[in-house]
């Protein structure tokens, strides 16, 4: 690509061998990905302060990028900031939780809805296995330990609910699932110890059988019934109040 | 260090941030219609508009481009986003079952203070809507508090604030209030009553759910006539 006549003043310009590509990454969100991983990994803890120059010195960058994604996770609900008070990773909050997930169910059911009488033998193959992996995790950690899984476990039971929303074909639907994502992975990892595991291995089972004879309704039903399991189990336990 | 006498009340340190609250006026101007699909939105207009300075309106603003309801392309226009209308179609259906869920979580809770509430809306909606040449906004904040009443009364708040954002995204309100005959509004207030009197979810449900159905047939066949893009 030659520069235009006119810009070739007194500054003399490279000339480019390949065009930048059109929507560069733009540092704050390089920031933006490391700082939410540290907080999905479990590596900043909930509650833990974050201080301005703590993250300069981690991530070698200056104190803009930093802002601006912060501002962004703020937004996404898993840090909290008062202003001139503290900026903190948030706390997992029973009542939030139960919030989201509500949504979740809504939309999942409609995925459901929409996908699981038209589930292609492939696809079934593919929810068959994220099923048995679940069941797996499940069997070999008895209540005590389930908090060593807690991460994989999370991420297979999201993997498989969200098979249906990338089949169901609706961006609405999609987008408003993934602006969600961050935080329900968060606050369902940070959570999943309190439930049985015995109780998430029975009810993925019975789903993924229903998912399997391509019966919506029963499906749908199982989901449910899910939702209003963990509900129960998270509004009754002590661990967070 | 001479420090003052407190004559000043203490400093509210959960304040609401002026970014979150030009968030939130912008947003529902969208929803409500005043901001209209492909309208151009320039820095001083808003700055005037909303009384604050540049920087928490841009913020405010960069929200709004993230959840898609303006568009946004850098030297040239930043514009509340068209509506594309298989997006409509879509957003309707993810729009009615968060609508499901809150009305299973609110009706049968309801007691007899809240239905002589939605009582007086119900009367103030179907004087309006009777009214020979009622004012199009009057009418349009009516009618939409009828759904409204659901959405307040709902424990969970975070559904409602995805619900509303994605009614302004596709200007649903408005397009309703437009799309809909008075006379509909007048039997649908009174079937709406009715089924929370009853305590029941799913008929209030299905008053809302044929609303919306007509809106997006006749919306689509509006559309076919003017191209593909709203």
């Amino acid at each position: 690509m030659r520069i235009h006549d006119y810009r070739r003043g007194n500054m003399p310009v490279p000339e480019l061998n390949q065009p930048l590509p059109a929507s560069r990454r733009l540092l704050r969100d390089d920031v933006y990905d490391r700082i939410l991983s540290a907080i999905l990994e479990g590596t900043l803890k909930p509650g833990e302060r974050l201080h301005d120059e703590e993250l300069q010195q981690w991530l070698g960058v200056s104190r803009t990028p930093i802002r601006q994604a912060l501002e962004r996770i703020v937004e996404i609900g898993l840090i909290e900031m008062s202003p001139n008070r503290y900026t903190r990773v948030s706390l997992p909050d029973l009542n939030k939780l139960i919030g989201i997930l509500e949504i979740n169910v809504a939309l999942w059911n409609l995925a459901l809805e929409k996908t699981v009488t038209k589930l292609t033998d492939g696809q079934i193959y593919e929810l068959n296995s994220y099923s048995k992996q679940i069941a797996e995790i499940c069997e070999k950690t008895n209540s005590a330990e389930i908090s060593d899984s807690a991460h994989k476990l999370t991420k297979l039971i999201l993997k498989y609910t969200n098979f249906f929303i990338d089949v169901a074909n609706n961006e609405v639907l999609d987008t408003t699932i993934k602006d969600m994502q961050p935080q329900l992975t968060y606050m369902l990892r940070a959570t999943i110890s309190i439930l049985d595991p015995e109780v998430i291995k029975e009810c993925f089972t019975s789903l993924n059988r229903d998912n399997q004879k391509r019966d919506a309704n029963k499906s749908k039903e199982h989901l449910e019934k899910l939702y209003q399991v963990i509900k129960f189990e998270l509004e009754n336990s002590t661990a967070f109040h | 260090m001479p420090i003052p006498k407190q004559t000043l009340p203490p400093i509210d340190g959960n304040r609401k941030l002026l970014r979150d609250e030009a968030y939130e006026k912008i947003l529902n101007a969208i929803t409500d219609g005043k901001l209209s699909p492909g309208e151009k939105l320039h820095d001083e207009t808003l700055q005037e508009w909303l009384g604050i300075s540049r920087t928490p309106i841009r913020q405010a603003v960069a929200r709004l481009v993230d959840l898609g309801v303006i568009e946004m392309s850098p030297n040239r226009y930043t514009r509340v986003a068209l509506i594309d209308s298989k997006k409509f179609e879509e957003g309707v259906e993810v729009a009615l079952v968060l609508i499901k869920r809150t009305v299973i979580d609110v009706v049968p809770n309801l007691d007899q203070a809240d239905i002589e509430k939605y009582k007086k809306i119900v009367k103030k909606v179907k004087k309006i809507c009777s009214e020979e040449n009622a004012d199009d906004e009057e009418n349009l904040q009516a009618t939409r508090q009828l759904t409204e009443f659901f959405n307040e009364n709902s424990p969970n708040k975070r559904l409602v604030e995805v619900l509303n954002e994605i009614r302004a995204k596709f200007s649903i309100p408005k397009i309703i209030s437009s799309h809909i005959s008075n006379e509909y509004f007048l039997l649908a207030a009174d079937q709406l009553l009715a089924g929370c009197e009853n305590k029941n979810p799913q008929q209030v449900y299905e008053v809302i759910e044929k609303i919306y159905k007509t809106v997006v047939t006749q919306f689509l066949s509006s559309f076919d006539s003017h191209n593909k893009k709203f």
